[in-house]
């Protein structure tokens, strides 16, 4: 067996962390079961591919029919970018038209309140 | 007093730090026989609430900014609350000629349509930056592929509305894309619209305020957000 090297260990200590997070934000209500399930994904496949980078790329590589491993790693992140990327443009376009419509329910209430 | 044929029209001034304007504009509508007039103070940090309401307006006001496509749908939910039968939208910096209010309700009035858009371009007396005329002819354009409307002035702030119009409408982008949004969605809800040619007069001021490029990209985000992926 090949010695682990030093990312080995820090990327799944810092992985675990991050989930043993998820799971507390879940428990304190904050977050979904489909939240849960979702980030619990991420943070095993991302110790998974610490401990054993080339066997999980190469066939991944093989997967996708790239012949380079490295290209199947960095399209897969793009792809994972992109879609959290996408997620939180929609999260933000929500948010502000809550805050814009709590604004407008805010002034409408204050002119009922002057008129009454 | 609002002249009695006037007592169901509300004119509707979304404002953001227009103190400088907003007397002489309440003024001058007041002489055209509005009286009802409702400033959508947008969070102004100068006293253009404080002036509008010594000027005899009626004045609400967003705690915080959120854009003159917010403020417009606020005047909006006003005029449909308060069930007035027509609505007149005008921009606070001056840039309009209040005596173009009755053209937009004379044309509204002949009952064929529902919506009356204020168009710039079709008088040949405007002075019109070439900058506004570029900026403006690209947003028709966009504004065309998503409605499949040729409207030659989308971005005109000045409107008229009757009642089938402000119980229809729901704006839901916040910045100046609003103007696009408004005249899709009505294509969409099946409202008439017109346009009646309006004077404009563009200062150093009103220039600095008004769209730039950045709108535009904005624009197009918003309305590929508002018009595709929310339906």
């Amino acid at each position: 067996m090949q010695p682990m090297e030093t990312y080995q260990i820090l990327v799944p200590i810092v992985a675990l962390a991050f989930w043993a997070y998820t799971i507390f934000q879940f428990i304190k209500g904050r977050s979904s079961i489909v939240e849960l399930l979702f980030w619990s994904l991420f943070w095993l496949l991302t110790i998974a591919l610490a401990l054993f980078p080339d066997s999980i790329t190469d066939r991944l590589a093989r997967w996708l029919g790239m012949k380079s491993n490295i290209n199947a790693l960095v399209f897969l992140a793009l792809g994972i970018l992109f879609f959290l990327q996408f997620r939180l443009y929609f999260l933000i376009k929500r948010q502000n038209s809550i805050i814009s419509e709590l604004v407008r329910k805010l002034a409408l209430k204050e002119d009922e309140k002057d008129e009454a | 007093m609002n002249s009695p044929k006037h007592d169901n029209t509300l004119i509707v001034i979304p404002a953001y730090n227009e103190a400088t304007h907003i007397e002489s504009l309440l003024k001058k509508i007041r002489q055209q026989g509005f009286d009802r007039i409702l400033i959508v103070d947008d969070a102004s940090e100068d006293d253009t609430a404080a002036i509008a309401r010594a000027n005899g307006a009626r004045v609400i006001r967003h705690v915080i900014n959120r854009g003159p496509g917010a403020a417009t749908q606020s005047g909006i939910e006003y005029a449909r609350m308060h069930n007035y039968a027509r609505m007149v939208t005008i921009d606070a910096d001056n840039q309009h000629d209040p005596e173009d209010i009755a053209k937009l309700l004379e044309r509204l009035d002949r009952g064929d349509v529902d919506l009356v858009i204020g168009n710039r371009f079709m008088r040949g007396d405007n002075f019109i930056p070439r900058s506004r005329v570029i900026y403006n002819g690209i947003a028709n354009l966009i504004t065309f592929l998503f409605s499949r409307h040729w409207i030659s002035d989308t971005q005109s702030g000045m409107k008229a509305l009757n009642r089938k119009a402000i119980e229809n409408t729901q704006l839901g982008t916040d910045g100046f894309e609003f103007c696009s949004e408004w005249v899709i969605k009505a294509g969409l809800m099946h409202l008439r619209i017109a346009e009646v040619p309006i004077k404009v007069y563009y200062t150093e001021e009103s220039r600095k305020k008004g769209q730039g490029f950045l709108t535009g990209i904005r624009t197009l985000s918003s309305l590929f957000h508002q018009l595709l992926l929310r339906h």
